[in-house]
């Protein structure tokens, strides 16, 4: 298995991933990263989802707010905003098109 | 609280020192999910020296871990200075300036120093490949600094010779 090619293919998708997390409820880091970690594939670093986050944040796809907690430091819950769920709908299609796409070549083959 | 912790994050805390572009919130978010992930790790029975290993692979070194925050903060910033578009453009039209007209130092003059104050604000010095790769390495003295100021003393030279 080419690893580069698989490093590329889940870089660009980990936006993806976390905008459909976001979708459904506010989420601070860790909690991010251990519901990734679920899906194996798309499994992240502790360290590297804030870089993606950050990039996120800037590129107003979702905002945040901070709430107190009991166990630890204020936490920094992320969630998804109008121009974020624009944004998934219309990378969604693509990565579906692309999908189909794909799999007609494979079928033709 | 744990010492695998404390001493990740001490170190986490003296490198980011080095770094003007993380911020206290990131420092913060960074220590809430150590603080979090170690404690799941001990809830598991694992050991000291267990969980410093599952750190040092989650986490990363904390030089490794601010580089990676800096690295993305960086690029984040530089994003409103990074036109090349402007670049050529500025480029060009320095040398239309010196073949036009007879102004002939001063346009590349201002070019260099274009490039020298270009290069120090968005710690992006075009023409290093080393500091793509170790963007952190910016903040040291050595280089980087001497090649602006290189840049940035033959601009002023050049406009001096023109109008002596």
């Amino acid at each position: 298995m080419n690893d580069k090619w698989l490093f590329q293919l889940k870089k660009g998708s980990f936006e993806l991933a976390v905008l459909l997390l976001l979708k459904n409820k506010p989420m601070y880091g860790y909690e991010i990263t251990q519901r990734l970690k679920e899906t194996n594939e798309l499994s992240i670093e502790g360290g590297a989802i804030y870089p993606v986050l950050k990039r996120m944040t800037s590129n107003n796809l979702i905002n945040f707010f901070w709430e107190e907690s009991d166990k630890g430091p204020k936490k920094k819950y992320y969630y998804v905003n109008e121009k974020g769920l624009q944004t998934l709908e219309e990378r969604m299609e693509i990565y579906k098109s692309v999908y189909k796409a794909l799999s007609t070549l494979a079928e033709e083959s | 609280m744990n010492e695998v912790y404390r001493k990740y994050i001490n170190e986490f805390y003296s490198e980011c020192s080095t770094s003007a572009d993380i911020d206290k919130s990131q420092l913060e978010e960074i220590k809430g999910h150590l603080i979090e992930y170690i404690q799941d790790q001990l809830n598991q029975g694992l050991t000291t020296e267990e969980v410093r290993k599952n750190v040092m692979k989650e986490f990363g070194s904390p030089s490794h871990l601010a580089e990676q925050l800096s690295f993305e903060n960086e690029k984040i910033e530089t994003r409103i200075f990074s036109n090349k578009n402007m670049d050529i453009i500025i480029a060009v039209f320095a040398i239309v300036l010196v073949y036009s007209s007879s102004i002939k130092y001063t346009p590349i003059g201002l070019l260099f120093i274009y490039i020298a104050v270009k290069s120090i604000i968005t710690k992006n010095p075009f023409a290093f490949a080393y500091y793509k790769k170790k963007p952190r390495k910016i903040y040291n003295k050595g280089p980087f600094w001497f090649y602006n100021a290189v840049f940035g003393v033959l601009g002023v030279l050049l406009i001096i010779l023109e109008w002596v």
